[in-house]
């Protein structure tokens, strides 16, 4: 969405137009599910945070400053509520939950992989990255999949560039650990398949 | 550019900030190190399949419709600027009210002379009228109003109770302390209020002489 148009749908939705935010709802809410999602890892927990987002947005927006994109206070607002919910969960089992690393959910479409060995690619991909530490997994996600700067991944995470760097060092880091024992034609494999889906 | 050389450049270059010479010794190694290759590569990977993976699952179609739903809900359950105002207006008058109450209702309740002509024991008409009950009634009210007019003289302050009791027995008050006890009697909580909040000029209220000043004039 444009970055004038959105703001005038922000200008009307602080009015109390109601289709306004609507519109701003549907622009953002996939992009924020997917966040969420590879971040709380669950469908329903996802989709309840980001309901949460959107509704302490709209009743927030009065805060919200033109100087940044919406999309980063929004995933800021977003991955508060996240760091709350893991942190509750944390409280309740003891410790992270990673039952859920590495197990694909039922319902997950099978868009990119044509291939079993590609699949199998991408579900050891999403294992290693959900084992980061949430700030790195968040950092990753934001950088890779929003193309969000380092400077603005530090206003959604209030850490400074500086530590957004780190994390990113370390994630990759980590993630050459993890995968590293996987064979090099799978790379290329999965990188040629990676280009061909998003061309 | 050595391998080692090399890995730490490897955040810049997928960042896309490697530029210059640095970036042509870079390429120049990666291009003739397959060690260096294939970790990139599977940085690369990764990063792309990050970016492009859509495996999760889809979003209710109803989940715009809940959002809003849910903003309408809050919003009618969140009390407006005015509604807010006045809901605060009103608890302000409340404990004000209450503190008139308090303050100028309750002392007038527990005045004893309106107390104890309903909860004193009523005395036999019979016994009333004996000698004896007389003689008692003028020692206490003997008694009392001596007590008073000491307290009085003292420049003590007479408690209500005090005040009360010598109503009851129909004792003469000092007349500053009989003014401000029928002031206190005859109080309106609603003006008390009312002043509270529209504090008025001071009035130039005519205050009878007391008998002090009769007997001066």
């Amino acid at each position: 969405m444009p970055r004038d148009e959105e703001q005038k749908l922000i200008a009307r939705a602080r009015r109390g137009h109601a289709d306004a935010y609507r519109a701003l709802v549907e622009a953002y809410k996939e992009r924020l599910y997917a966040f969420v999602w590879r971040t709380v890892r669950h469908h329903h927990e996802a989709e309840d945070i980001c309901q949460a987002a959107f509704v302490k947005a709209y009743e927030s927006l009065d805060s919200y400053s033109e100087e940044y994109a919406f999309s980063t206070w929004l995933f800021t607002i977003a991955y508060r509520l996240c760091l709350n919910h893991v942190r509750k969960r944390k409280a309740l089992s003891g410790d992270v939950d990673f039952a859920h690393v590495g197990r694909a959910e039922p319902d997950a479409p099978q868009v990119l992989a044509n291939t079993e060995e590609a699949r199998r690619l991408r579900r050891t991909i999403w294992s290693a990255v959900e084992q980061l530490s949430l700030p790195q997994r968040s950092a990753v996600l934001l950088f890779y999949r929003e193309g969000k700067s380092c400077e603005d991944i530090g206003r959604v995470l209030n850490t400074p560039t500086v530590t957004v760097k780190s994390h990113l060092h370390r994630a990759r880091a980590k993630l050459r650990k993890l995968l590293s024992a996987e064979l090099v034609d799978d790379w290329m494999a999965l990188q040629f398949l990676g280009d061909t889906h998003s061309a | 550019m050595n391998c080692l050389q090399a890995e730490q450049l490897f955040d810049a270059y997928l960042d896309g900030q490697l530029a210059g010479s640095l970036r042509l010794e870079f390429d120049a190694h990666r291009l003739r190190c397959r060690r260096c290759q294939q970790t990139l590569a599977m940085l690369e990977s990764v990063g792309t399949l990050i970016a492009t993976d859509t495996a999760q699952p889809p979003l209710p179609g109803d989940f715009t419709d809940r959002v809003m739903t849910q903003i309408a809900r809050r919003a009618a359950r969140r009390p407006r600027p005015l509604r807010r105002l006045l809901l605060v207006a009103g608890a302000v008058c409340q404990a004000a009210a209450v503190l008139t109450f308090v303050l100028y209702w309750m002392p007038q309740q527990s005045n004893p002379s309106a107390d104890r002509a309903s909860t004193a024991p009523r005395v036999a008409p019979e016994y009333a009228n004996t000698p004896e009950f007389r003689a008692v009634r003028e020692l206490v009210v003997d008694r009392v109003e001596r007590r008073l007019w000491e307290v009085h003289h003292a420049g003590a302050q007479l408690t209500t109770d005090l005040v009360g009791l010598a109503r009851y027995l129909n004792i003469s008050l000092p007349a500053d302390v009989a003014r401000e006890s029928l002031k206190m009697a005859g109080a309106n909580p609603w003006q008390a209020l009312w002043d509270a909040f529209l504090p008025r000029a001071e009035e130039e209220t005519e205050t009878p002489p007391t008998t002090d000043e009769l007997h001066s004039i």
